[in-house]
């Protein structure tokens, strides 16, 4: 990519520190950086660019009015900023999915993020790991389960969008993340894997 | 509870990061996780596994308005109501220009303009509202914003320099602000000039410290933002502009003419 927002990541973190110290330049500053990116994850998942722009106002201003805060010692503030803004989008569109019909059509002409996001996976901190776990993964579970991340999808949708029973798409996605766990931190819980 | 809850349970919180739950479970979840630490716990640890996922997706520049709309509601500045006069620097009125220097912010996969001295940091365009806050925020104008925040005492006056860069018939002119307490400086031009193909625009520091002028690398038209500004910078006497061939002078000194200069100021002490 010619454009790596990871590559910013430890200004993002200093960003985020003087935006809660009301630095109002280095607000703009954070904005520059971060939004594009969360504006690229809500939007895939909202359907809509209308949500979209508000789930990033919303982790903005939030973010602003100190209602959240970012805690540097748990991993770095880009993807603290992205796990927010995909929990706001998915409560967004929990919300309005049952008031408005989703534009399939036009999220379809999005480029599609599963595609290459294992490769650029290996470049982020903290991916790698991930990345061999996914791999381990049988190919439709792990299809399913970036499906549902990117998208925010519901197993219905999920299904629908492999063509597969209801059913099958749930276990794959448990099971999948049963394995990604244990693959993940296999001394953490290894009782919770009997199933 | 049993292991088999807790391991339903940890599945539920991974499904509940991953999306896939319905919307019914997954606002009772939400509740549960409300007064459940441990469940929030859960749910953490599953955020913070998939996290990096959710860095892989593509940049996309949001809407370009979409600023104005988040700084309207953390209550910095509104297009809407009308935002406080600056003091007559330049002679054009800063609401106008506020309007004029919005303009789309930079996509993120689009070309970098050049420059070796500039780092990363990603908003050319977007810098000349940065500067508009700046300028507000060192002026103290915010303070009487609704819902005041306290951004005023984040500055030390004797830590910021400014200068207005005009040609010489004023009609035209740049804005600077340098923060020597954070090593970096803003300059925006108040409406962005039109630059020939095959020229660039070179900023010079002019001052005591140097035996001639200092190169600060090329900016472009539409502002740009130093991140490492020379040691001595804060005995530097003014700015300037001079166009030369693209990529910058070939011999370190100005070779074009100067278009734009101005002298750096120090607000409270070098004002009148």
């Amino acid at each position: 990519m010619a454009n790596q927002p990871w590559a910013d990541q430890k200004r993002i973190d200093r960003l985020l520190s003087a935006v809660g110290r009301g630095d109002a330049v280095a607000y703009r500053e954070l904005y520059d950086l971060a939004a594009p990116h969360l504006y690229a994850i809500a939007i895939r998942i909202t359907r809509g660019a209308g949500l979209a722009e508000e789930v990033v106002q919303d982790v903005f201003v939030a973010v602003w009015r100190h209602a959240i805060r970012f805690d540097p010692a748990r991993g770095d503030g880009m993807a603290w900023l992205a796990t927010i803004g995909r929990n706001r989008a998915i409560d967004l569109v929990t919300r309005e999915r049952r008031l408005v019909p989703l534009d399939e059509e036009a999220v379809a002409a999005l480029p599609d993020p599963a595609t290459g996001a294992l490769d650029r996976l290996v470049e982020i901190e903290g991916g790698r790991a991930l990345r061999h776990c996914l791999d381990g993964l049988p190919g439709p579970t792990r299809e399913a389960i970036l499906i549902a991340f990117f998208d925010g999808a519901t197993h219905e949708a999920v299904a629908k969008r492999l063509e597969r029973p209801l059913g099958t798409v749930k276990s794959w996605i448990r099971r999948g993340l049963f394995m990604l766990k244990r693959c993940l931190d296999p001394d953490a819980d290894p009782e919770a894997d009997h199933d | 509870m049993t292991e088999i809850d807790r391991a339903s349970l940890d599945v539920l919180a991974g499904e509940y990061v991953l999306g896939t739950l319905s919307p019914e479970l997954r606002q009772q979840f939400g509740a549960m996780m409300a007064s459940d630490a441990g469940l929030r716990a859960l749910v953490d640890e599953w955020e913070d596994r998939l996290a990096p996922l959710a860095l892989t997706v593509e940049p996309m520049a949001p809407p370009t308005d979409l600023w104005d709309r988040i700084a309207t509601a953390s209550g910095l500045t509104s297009a809407e109501t009308d935002p406080p006069p600056l003091p007559d620097l330049l002679g054009h009125d800063e609401a106008e220009e506020a309007e004029a220097v919005v303009v789309p912010i930079r996509s993120t996969t689009g070309s970098r303009p050049p420059g070796w001295l500039w780092n990363s940091v990603g908003f050319w365009r977007g810098a000349a509202l940065a500067a508009g806050l700046a300028a507000l925020v060192a002026l103290g104008l915010l303070a009487n914003r609704p819902d005041p925040k306290p951004i005023v005492t984040a500055y030390d006056p004797a830590t910021q320099r400014y200068a207005a860069l005009v040609d010489p018939a004023r009609a035209t002119a740049w804005v600077a602000h340098a923060d020597l307490a954070r090593g970096r400086m803003v300059i925006t031009p108040v409406e962005q000039p039109s630059l020939a193909q095959g020229s660039a625009f070179e900023l010079w520091v002019v001052g005591a410290p140097w035996a001639k002028p200092l190169s600060l690398g090329v900016v472009a038209p539409t502002g740009a933002v130093l991140t490492n500004l020379p040691p001595d910078f804060k005995a530097a006497s003014a700015l300037a502009i001079s166009i030369e061939p693209a990529g910058g002078s070939p011999t370190g000194s100005a070779t074009g003419p100067i278009q734009w200069i101005g002298p750096l100021f120090t607000p409270g002490k070098d004002l009148p």
